[in-house]
């Protein structure tokens, strides 16, 4: 053969190399160009799995920025069974970290799931001491924990949060709110299951905006420990406070009993303790509703507070029912008709206002209708249309029956006869700030409607004194200042007879002070108290006990003092604001998040205290107006329970 | 020892060697990046080294004259068969495979360095004076020079080796100017056998054909590597995922992922730009090669030009048609780049014996 011909063959032996490589750079375009985005979803699909991250959740603090639920960082322990080297070593391992039944655990660790939860929310030394193990096929995920540093304080309205977010109060009203954004990550994870170190965080989660009520932690307290007091004295299914501004509709205490730990909300022996009952349980209000009855009549002129009215010996008979009065009464004053509780005389003053002209004042108090506050389950109470009403509704309705009314609505009715008859909306929460403590929204208070005139409202108001001073509700008398109120005692229809029982039903006492600007209005309250002895009274004195509180924290000169009024606005008491309980024993220790003082001169005191929300500091303050100085310096890391004091001073032209 | 004439400097075929650089570094970046087992990064020093090795062996036989090594092939080939039957007796297993023998620290490759004796051997049967002109003669020799060593690597097990041991003789016996009547009806023979050969093939072996042939028979089971693959492959996509986010490499879905499989890890890595590259360090090669065979002007030389230039391309076009799921699952190893010092010995070694036959083609 030629030395050409095999030159030939030769490079026709290249050209088919040639064209083989051609197939491969073919296939590569096919695999890298045509199909990549199918294969690297693939690839994705199987080396990688998407987690949630939980958001911080917003705090939620009093109006002077007291944490009242806050959240501290956690981590959640899961683990992959797959990833998981000797079961029962890890087991066993995990058992002495955790304080886990060995069992249980290595249940979990040979199941057939990829991913099990092991235990959630694991204080950060716990999750340190799992890291430190370091095993594979064990995970930790950031997940915070949900803590009420006040523990019972308020705990009805703060309520509480699940796994699942907010379950009960304002956590739950508030949930979207506080609750932020979940972010999501990327685990990768090896052929083997295990996950691979790095995260890839897809989208960081926005952490909850904090929800700044009007409940003033102080007065709170105040309210619970006498409701508590009260409750435990008068042996009662339940107790409870309700304290309104009247000015704002601001509500600044709502103390239930029995009421529970946030913290363990679960354990309860009944879930009832869970409820609100200021805003879910309607109940009958009894005397304290004549002055209602005694608006409308005076307002529309039915009656002036000196008419004579003729108590009847104390008995009216309508419709085949007689009614009868706690003593026989011969003639009196409309205001005596009121200090002294006659319902002879208040259906008497009833039946001339006329069904429909009380049903109207009624409804313009905002009874039958929810206030609006923004607490979950909020009941309208029952108050039927005139249609529906038998001959005995008015002349009972004068005296406070056959209507049901919840503690809140009650008490923001009598707000209204305090605010000179504008009835304001009452606001629970007062502001929405962000992680940083700046103000994202702002409530305003919301008047609803001018219900009587300020006249009118004078006029009652001062019966109302007179009903303490002189009449039914003398126990709820607070020495130095003038209170105005109406005791009320109401027996429960007994569902069986449909008549009404013979027991105690619920005493209550409304109120407010002091008389001539009233600077809070009150409800107390005391479901089917066991002891007789305190009679339908029982309520007042815990009016008085709490009230007398409520006035000297709020710097409220008394009357008889001859000192210049101070004006003083709420917002800068000189006080010293301090958790009032022990965190649980197992958190202690915890760094809070934010654990940087933050730079707060100048800033106003609620912004300033707003920002120490989520610190758990004790503050204490020395001046008013804006905060001119501070300790520890901005940018210092703050230690759990450090305290915190900030120099205040107003501003003055020069700044 | 040897005299390197200077004229012979002057014809070094320095693209060849560019290329040859171009992969060994590609090699060692490639391997430096995975985490294999306990050697962890030690894998791409290693090859380094056996690279260094390979160099050095490279320079020795470039400078040796490659027709006094055709003349002693069958000293080779004896010692490259003596090697494989050593491993029956010395033989480290791995995996199941009877492959590597302990020299001291090293462990080598009989089967590898076999391949070139193979080739050495093959010349000198076709450039004999009594097979003058190739024909009949010289495939009745060739048949027990190759049926003997192709049996001993099956009973490796190592089938890819043998097979392709195949091809080499095809395109040697073609370069040396067989009629092709005979050609086509060794082909025939051949593919005779075929059946025969159907029955001697183990269960794993069948099972990769079937595989081939129907990819979603077991996707975790023999597919399994291929689908793998071919993910990492397609998700390298135009321009790669980088070092960092090659997950299928780094995250051990792929598995033999330093050494057969390492194209796929490449092509994760550096995408279908990076894979062009490569493609075109071998293409290079494989040019550069032929050219050596085609300039050749005499026998010896242009077969054993042909005779590495095939068996190094032969086994980079089966590797990647195999990890792009073209061809089913043989055990080769991309030469240069593959984790191995035996096959990186040997690569570097044929191209030294190219270089040899370049430098004295124009003497």
């Amino acid at each position: 053969m030629s030395p050409l011909g095999l030159r030939t063959r030769v490079l026709v032996l290249a050209a088919v190399f040639a064209a083989a490589f051609g197939a491969l750079a073919a296939r590569l375009v096919q695999l890298q160009i045509v199909r990549h985005g199918e294969l690297s979803q693939l690839a994705e699909r199987q080396y990688s799995r998407t987690v949630v991250l939980t958001a911080r959740r917003g705090p939620i603090v009093d109006r002077r920025g007291v944490p009242l639920a806050t959240s501290t960082p956690a981590e959640t322990l899961f683990a992959q069974p797959r990833g998981i080297g000797d079961p029962v070593r890890v087991a066993a391992r995990l058992s002495g970290v955790l304080g886990m039944p060995e069992g249980e655990l290595h249940a979990a660790l040979v199941g057939s799931r990829p991913y099990v939860v092991i235990k959630r929310r694991l204080p950060p030394a716990v999750a340190a001491e799992v890291r430190a193990l370091r095993e594979p096929g064990l995970g930790l995920l950031p997940e915070p924990l949900r803590l009420y540093p006040n523990r019972e304080l308020a705990a009805h309205v703060v309520g509480f949060e699940g796994v699942d977010g907010g379950l009960e109060g304002i956590e739950r009203a508030w949930n979207d709110t506080l609750a932020g954004a979940p972010g999501k990550a990327i685990v990768g994870r090896d052929a083997l299951g295990r996950d691979v170190v790095t995260q890839h965080v897809l989208q960081a989660p926005a952490p909850g905006s904090g929800v700044m009520l009007t409940l003033d932690a102080n007065v709170q307290y105040v309210a619970e420990r006498e409701v508590d007091a009260a409750w435990e004295r008068t042996r009662s299914r339940a107790a409870m406070a309700v304290v309104i501004d009247p000015r704002n509709g601001d509500v600044l205490a709502v103390a239930i009993r029995p009421t529970f730990n946030p913290n363990t909300f679960a354990d309860v022996a009944s879930r009832d303790v869970w409820r609100n009952r200021a805003v879910t349980d309607p109940f009958e209000p009894g005397s304290t509703f004549k002055v209602i009855m005694a608006a409308a009549a005076l307002e529309e002129r039915v009656v002036r507070p000196e008419d004579r009215i003729n108590g009847d010996n104390g008995a009216i008979t309508l419709a085949r029912t007689t009614i009868h009065d706690w003593k026989k009464f011969g003639w009196l004053t409309f205001s005596e008709v009121l200090q002294n509780s006659s319902n002879v005389g208040s259906i008497k003053v009833g039946l001339q206002i006329g069904a429909p002209r009380y049903y109207r004042y009624m409804t313009a108090f905002g009874f039958g209708a929810p206030t609006g506050v923004g607490l979950p389950g909020e009941s309208r109470g029952l108050l039927r249309e005139p249609e529906r009403w038998s001959a005995l509704s008015l002349p009972t309705m004068s005296i406070g029956q056959e209507i049901s009314v919840t503690a809140l609505q009650l008490v923001a009715a009598f707000g209204a006869v305090a605010n000179g008859g504008v009835l304001m909306q009452p606001r629970l929460v007062r502001s929405v700030f962000d992680e940083r403590g700046r103000e994202q929204r702002r409530f305003e208070p919301r008047a609803v409607r001018q219900v009587i005139s300020a006249e009118t409202a004078q006029t009652l108001g001062r019966i109302l004194v007179k009903a303490v001073e002189h009449g039914t509700g003398h126990f709820a008398a607070i020495p130095g200042y003038e209170v105005g109120g109406k005791t009320g005692t109401a027996q429960k229809l007994d569902p069986a007879t449909r008549r009404y029982s013979r027991t105690p039903g619920v005493l209550s006492f409304v109120g407010f002070a002091p008389a001539e600007a009233p600077r809070f209005v009150m409800l107390v309250m005391l479901d089917e108290p066991k002891t007789e002895k305190w009679g339908s009274e029982a309520a007042a004195p815990v009016f008085a006990a709490i009230g007398r509180e409520i006035l000297r924290y709020l710097d409220v000169p008394p009357t008889d003092a001859q000192s210049l009024p101070i004006v003083t606005g709420p917002e800068a008491p000189p006080i010293r604001l301090v958790s009032e309980a022990p965190l649980p024993a197992s958190l202690d220790g915890a760094p809070a998040l934010d654990a940087v003082m933050p730079d707060l001169r100048g800033r106003t005191l609620r912004q300033a205290l707003a920002s120490l929300a989520s610190v758990r500091a004790a503050v204490e303050l020395s001046g008013r107006g804006r905060v001119t100085g501070q300790t520890p310096e901005p940018g210092t890391p703050i230690e759990p329970g450090v305290a915190v004091r900030l120099m205040l001073a107003p501003p003055t032209l020069l700044q | 020892m040897i005299g390197i004439d200077r004229r012979l400097l002057q014809n070094v075929d320095w693209p060849l060697l560019l290329a040859t650089a171009g992969l060994v570094a590609m090699s060692a970046t490639t391997l430096s990046t995975l985490n294999v087992g306990r050697a962890g990064g030690g894998v791409a020093l290693r090859q380094l080294g056996w690279a260094a090795l390979g160099v050095l062996a490279l320079l020795v036989v470039a400078s040796l004259d490659y027709r006094k090594l055709v003349r002693a092939a069958p000293a080779f080939y004896l010692l490259g068969l003596g090697g494989l039957a050593a491993v029956f007796a010395l033989g480290r297993s791995v995996s199941g495979a009877r492959r590597w023998i302990a020299l001291g620290p090293l462990t080598v490759q009989p089967s590898e360095l076999f391949k070139l004796c193979f080739v050495l051997m093959a010349v000198w049967i076709l450039t004999s004076r009594w097979a003058q002109p190739p024909g009949g003669s010289a495939i009745v020799m060739m048949l027990p020079v190759a049926a003997v060593p192709f049996v001993l690597v099956v009973k490796q097990p190592d089938l890819g080796t043998a097979l392709l041991l195949v091809p080499v003789l095809l395109a040697l016996l073609v370069g040396a100017g067989i009629r092709l009547k005979l050609l086509g009806a060794l082909a025939a023979a051949g593919l005779g056998t075929l059946p025969a050969a159907w029955m001697v093939l183990k269960d794993y072996q069948r099972e990769r054909i079937l595989v081939y042939l129907d990819p979603v028979r077991d996707p975790l089971g023999s597919a399994y590597n291929v689908i793998q693959a071919k993910i990492a492959i397609g998700s390298g996509q135009l321009l790669g995922k980088g070092v960092a986010g090659a997950t299928q490499s780094r995250l051990a879905f792929l598995p033999e992922r330093h050494t057969d499989f390492i194209f796929a890890v490449f092509a994760e890595t550096w995408g279908f730009v990076g894979c062009l590259v490569l493609l075109t360090c071998y293409g290079l090669l494989f040019v550069r090669g032929f050219d050596i065979a085609a300039s050749s002007r005499e026998p010896v030389g242009r077969l054993v030009a042909l005779g590495v230039t095939g068996l190094i391309a032969f086994q980079v076009l089966i590797n990647v048609g195999m990890v792009t799921g073209l061809l089913p699952v043989v055990g080769i190893p991309l030469p240069l780049m593959s984790y191995g010092g035996s096959s990186m010995l040997v690569s570097l070694m044929g191209l030294g014996l190219l270089l040899s036959v370049r430098m004295r083609q124009f003497q």
